[in-house]
């Protein structure tokens, strides 16, 4: 009996710590497979914690035995659901900027500007009340072939990653 | 009789699916539309466990290859899922199809 509490416990642990993807919208953008210019993938990534406040609030809710506190939960998710009306994608995030380097990140992985292909994703991580709000930006940086036979040798194909969490940056 | 026809109604109803939009885009459509290419990918999603969305990412790497050496201009991303078993099952399913001209 205790060993299978034990395993229970353990099974909640590893769900509420195992986070979910959730794929919120996808856009494929123009490609140009020009044969003069060698395609070089890339992939550069944004991310913000998110705050889910409802989930938050249950919780709360959950975890007081008094009923007054109760209402008092119910009545600030009732405050905060007044602030967060109107479509979005994931859950609300402290800084709205976090995304907005993103262009400048694409100029300094491709200097050159020509890129094609790109993919761009905004998914989420999941996890119990909070989770990673990520922006994702995938394509080729299109280099004329002599350049791109030095890059190959430097970097031997593999594609380049980048990613920027609470502007930090760090290249895995 | 009647438990037989409840069962069955039942299971029609878990495998007939319910598909959604979540997203769709266009970019700028080229003069020449003769040479239509599409890629698919998708992927299925059973209890809401998804633990990555790579499936994405070979959908430019189709493109490419169904149109090598070319260019693939207005490219319609239809972003879809299906949900089966009253949600239980989702079947994620993201198209891109657009116009291949080679010079």
């Amino acid at each position: 009996m205790n060993s299978c509490l034990k395993f229970f416990n353990l099974l909640i642990v590893l769900v509420a710590v195992n986070s979910c993807a959730v794929l919120h919208k996808t856009q494929v953008g123009d490609l140009n497979d020009d044969p003069k210019f060698a395609l070089r993938p890339f992939e550069l990534k944004v991310s913000e914690t998110g705050v889910d406040f409802e989930e938050a609030g249950k919780v709360a809710k959950a975890l007081s035995r008094s009923k007054t506190a109760q209402k008092d939960i119910d009545g600030v998710m009732g405050i905060i659901q007044l602030f967060q009306q109107g479509p979005r994608t994931g859950v609300p995030v402290f800084s709205e900027s976090y995304a907005q380097n993103i262009v400048n990140d694409l100029y300094k992985e491709c200097p050159s500007g020509r890129v094609t292909g790109l993919v761009s994703i905004r998914e989420m991580r999941k996890y119990p009340v909070i989770s990673g709000e990520i922006v994702k930006i995938k394509g080729y940086c299109m280099l004329p072939r002599d350049s791109a036979q030095k890059s190959n040798s430097e970097s031997n194909g593999s594609p380049k990653t980048k990613s920027k969490s609470n502007s930090k940056k760090e290249t895995i | 009789m009647l438990h037989r026809i409840i069962s069955q109604g039942m299971v029609v109803l878990g495998l007939v699916s319910c598909v959604h939009v979540q997203s769709v885009s266009l970019t700028q459509i080229p003069e020449k539309r003769t040479n239509k290419v599409t890629a698919t990918t998708e992927k299925w999603i059973f209890f809401a466990a998804n633990f990555d969305n790579d499936f994405v990412d070979k959908i430019s790497e189709d493109l490419r290859e169904k149109c090598s050496g070319g260019k693939v201009q207005g490219i319609l991303t239809k972003d879809e899922y299906a949900n089966y078993f009253i949600g239980l099952v989702v079947k994620r399913r993201i198209t891109a199809s657009g116009y291949c001209s080679k010079a």
